[in-house]
């Protein structure tokens, strides 16, 4: 049993979607599966949207109510 | 030569108060000179209606001028926008992912860091790749 990450904010998020899909993609290279690939986009997809997410909570002008989850 | 915005200072011309610097540089001091970038693109215009072959001339600078029947753009500087744009997207290149992720509207291609433009890049290989594979099984069965 692998030990289990504790994803507090978005940049674990981020950082756990990206090793998910380093990991698949390996596989992929390795057996070329296409439905690893698939997994791979979809887990590559996720880091991105969220990464994106954090970067448009930084960029926000006003003073919106603070979101610890988007915070680093 | 920066704009600076002088917010005493109105242009008689066009009522903004945008001003283009320009700095001289002399044999003893240097003089800095404003102008009114509305009245100088404007005197621009007027003179390339008049001089369209000199603009031609000169190829992707005078890309766009506005002559009497509608715009004028080269074909040259046409051609060369679609081999750049094949080339960075086979290279798969930073602006050309930066275009990608910015396509949204909510963020702005400054605002990419590297981490983001990898991760995307890879995402685009990869789908690349599963479309490759699709059109070959394609290319067996036919």
């Amino acid at each position: 049993m692998k030990a289990k990450k504790k994803t507090l904010t978005i940049s674990d998020v981020r950082v756990a979607c990206q090793e998910i899909g380093d990991n698949i993609n390996d596989t992929f290279k390795k057996t070329g599966d296409l439905k690893a690939a698939q997994g791979a986009i979809n887990a590559y997809r996720t880091a991105i949207s969220a990464a994106k997410t954090q970067l448009v909570y930084k960029k926000l002008t006003g003073k919106p109510g603070e979101i610890k989850f988007l915070e680093d | 030569m920066p704009t600076v915005i002088i917010p005493d200072k109105i242009c008689p011309h066009c009522g903004g108060n945008k001003w283009r610097v320009e700095v001289e540089k002399l044999k003893y001091w240097t003089r800095t000179r404003y102008r009114c970038p509305v009245k100088a693109g404007e005197r621009y215009k007027r003179w390339a209606i008049k001089n369209i072959d000199k603009c031609k001339s000169y190829g992707i600078k005078a890309s766009k001028i506005k002559t009497e029947s509608g715009y004028w753009s080269s074909e040259n500087y046409k051609k060369q926008q679609t081999i750049r744009y094949y080339k960075e997207r086979d290279a798969l290149t930073d602006h050309f992912v930066k275009i990608r992720l910015a396509n949204d509207g909510l963020l702005s291609q400054s605002d990419m860091p590297q981490e983001l433009i990898e991760l995307k890049r890879k995402e685009l290989l990869l789908t690349r790749q599963i479309k490759n594979h699709e059109s070959k099984k394609e290319n067996i069965n036919n």
